[in-house]
C-alpha cells in the first residue's frame, strides 16, 4: 500500500505548543483503528521518541502544555501511523522555517557540493555523538535532590544525566584547520592545560551542540564543541556550520568509552 | 678546666633544629600531600561512587593527587583530581620569647636556642568533570579535615589548624567543561633550633665563701 500520510504540517506556536495535522492521501482505506503518533527527534535522522500520546484515528494534535524549549534548532517532528498491516512514517518536518520546492533543492545540493569538496580536497570522516536531551533523567548517578551529576563516567548515561546518554554515531564528512596549541599551567594551579583548537567545517546535518563529541575515524581523537556557528543558512535553513573544537584528554575514559560496546 | 680543642667547636653556620627538618614549603606540601593522600586512600571516607586514590599506579582510573604548579606532560588532565598548594609562610616571634627570638641559652657550650612561629594556608584545590562530582570531593576534605582538625594538628606537630573556607564548585574551562571548588586551612607551629657559636666558651669561677663554700655563684669555663 502507498503511504497513506500525503502531507504533514507544523505550526509552530512557542507560546501555547505546536500544533500538528495530518492528511491522509486520497483514495487510500486504512483498516478501522488506525493509531497515529507524533514523534520528535533532535537530529532528524533517527532518535525519534513519542511526542504525543497514541491517537485512535486522530488526524491533528495540539501539543499542550506549553512545551519546554531551548534556542537550539533541534526539533524535527513526523507523524507514525500504524495498522494491523504495519507501520508508515510521514516526512521529517522541522518547525523554525521552511523552504520551498526549488530551494529545497539548492539546499540539499549545497550540502552535497560541501560533502564532496570536503571529501575531495582535506575532509576527514568524521561521527558525532549527540547529547541526548530528551530522555528521562539517569536513575543511578543523580544526586536526588539536586538533580546534579555526581559521576561523569556513569556507565548508564556517560555523564549526560539522561537515561540514553549519548545517541549516534551520525556519519558526515569534515574540514579541520590546522592545530592550535597551547600549553600552560592553570590558573589556579591545579595541573597542566594542554589546549589543541581546531575550527571543524561540516555540514549542518546533524546540528552539533555543547556536550556532543566528535570523532576523527582517521586519528582516533575525540573532541568536545566549544562553540558553533552557522556559516551558510537558507532561509533561516541551517546547511554548513562551523564549529570550534578541542581535543579531549585520553586520560579522560569517559569519554573514550562512548560509542565503544 | 681541659681548654676545648679545635674538634670540639662546630662552626655559626651549621645550624640544626631539634627536629633536623626546617618546615619550608617543600616540607610542608609534602606533609599535606601524605595527609590527603591517605584521606583518599581509605574507602570508608569515601561516598558510594567516588574514586579512591590512585596510588603511584597512573594507569589506574582513580582520583589523582598532585602539588599545585608541578607540569605533568603525560597525566595533564586527569579528573578528578586534588591539587596542593601552600600559601605564604608568616615568620615571627610573638609571644614565644623576648628579645630577638631568643629562647634559651646555653653558655656552658656556647649554644643559643631561638623561637619561631610561623603561620600559614594549605589549600586543596579539587578539580572535576561535572559540578556535582566537584562538590562531593570538596565535601569529604572538607568534612574530614573539619572533623579530624585536631588529630591532625597533634599528628603534624601543629600549634593550629582550622579550616577556615570552602568555596563553591565554579566552572574554570568551558570544553571541555571542568569545575573547581577549594578547602582553605590555615595553620601555625612552633619552630625551636639552636645555634652553636663558634666563640670563647664561658671560664668557670667557683667562689667559696665559708658558710656558703657549697654555693656556687658564677661558673666559667675556659
Amino acid at each position: 500500500m502507498k503511504s497513506p500520510i500525503l502531507r504533514f504540517l507544523v505550526n509552530p506556536s512557542y507560546r501555547g505548543g505546536f500544533f500538528f495535522s495530518w492528511d491522509l492521501t486520497p483514495g487510500v482505506k486504512l483498516p478501522d483503528k488506525w493509531q497515529a503518533q507524533v514523534e520528535s527527534s533532535q537530529t532528524g535522522i533517527d532518535d525519534f521518541v513519542p511526542r504525543s500520546p497514541v491517537l485512535i484515528q486522530k488526524r491533528s494534535y495540539h501539543d499542550t502544555p506549553r512545551p519546554v524549549f531551548t534556542k537550539d534548532q533541534e526539533e524535527f517532528f513526523r507523524v507514525k501511523i500504524t495498522t494491523t498491516s504495519g507501520s508508515y512514517l510521514s516526512e521529517v518536518v522541522s518547525p523554525f522555517a521552511s523552504v520551498s520546492h526549488r530551494e529545497f533543492f539548492l539546499v540539499r545540493e549545497l550540502m552535497r557540493k560541501e560533502q564532496l569538496a570536503a571529501r575531495i580536497l582535506n575532509g576527514v570522516t568524521v561521527h558525532v555523538y549527540k547529547a541526548s536531551k530528551q530522555t528521562d533523567p539517569c536513575p543511578v548517578c543523580l544526586d536526588p535532590v539536586t538533580g546534579r551529576v555526581l559521576n561523569p563516567d556513569c556507565p548508564t548515561c556517560s555523564g549526560t544525566g539522561t537515561l540514553r546518554g549519548y545517541h549516534g554515531p551520525y556519519e558526515t564528512t569534515g574540514s579541520f584547520s590546522p592545530r592550535s596549541v597551547s600549553k600552560d599551567y592553570t590558573e589556579d594551579g591545579a595541573g597542566t592545560d594542554d589546549l589543541q583548537q581546531f575550527q571543524l567545517r561540516l555540514i549542518a546535518q546533524p546540528l552539533v551542540d555543547g556536550g556532543d563529541i566528535l570523532v576523527d575515524l582517521m586519528t582516533k581523537k575525540r573532541y568536545a564543541i566549544n562553540s558553533r556557528a552557522n556559516v551558510a543558512e537558507v532561509k533561516r535553513i541551517p546547511v554548513v556550520q562551523a564549529v570550534d573544537v578541542v581535543e579531549v584528554s585520553p586520560d579522560d575514559i569517559g569519554v573514550y568509552n562512548i560509542g565503544v560496546d | 678546666m681541659e681548654e676545648a680543642s679545635e674538634g670540639d667547636v662546630i662552626a655559626a653556620r651549621d645550624v640544626k633544629t631539634s627536629t633536623l627538618i626546617r618546615r619550608d614549603h617543600l616540607v610542608l606540601e609534602g606533609m599535606f600531600i601524605e595527609l590527603i593522600q591517605q584521606i583518599y586512600s581509605d574507602k570508608a571516607n569515601l561516598r558510594p561512587g567516588m574514586r579512591a586514590w590512585c596510588g603511584s599506579n597512573e594507569t589506574i582510573n582513580g582520583l589523582y593527587i598532585t602539588p599545585a604548579y608541578e607540569w605533568d606532560e603525560t597525566s595533564q588532565e586527569r579528573r578528578p583530581l586534588i591539587a596542593v598548594s601552600i600559601g605564604d609562610l608568616d615568620v615571627n616571634s610573638r609571644d614565644i620569647s623576648g628579645l630577638d627570638r631568643l629562647i634559651d641559652a646555653n653558655f656552658e657550650d656556647s649554644s643559643e636556642a631561638f623561637g619561631r612561629r610561623v603561620s600559614s594556608s594549605v589549600t586543596f584545590v579539587h578539580v572535576g568533570r561535572t559540578a556535582g562530582e566537584v562538590a562531593q570531593y570538596c565535601g569529604t576534605s572538607y568534612d574530614i579535615l573539619d572533623a579530624m582538625a585536631l588529630p591532625i594538628q597533634r599528628l603534624l606537630c601543629l600549634e593550629s589548624f582550622d579550616v577556615v573556607k570552602v568555596t563553591a564548585p565554579a566552572r574554570r574551562k568551558q570544553a571541555p567543561v571542568e569545575f573547581h571548588a577549594t578547602v582553605t586551612a590555615q595553620f601555625s607551629f612552633i619552630e625551636t633550633f639552636w645555634l652553636k657559636k663558634e666563640a670563647p666558651r664561658l671560664k668557670q669561677i667557683i667562689v667559696d665563701m665559708g658558710e656558703l663554700a657549697d654555693r656556687r655563684l658564677a661558673q666559667v669555663v675556659r
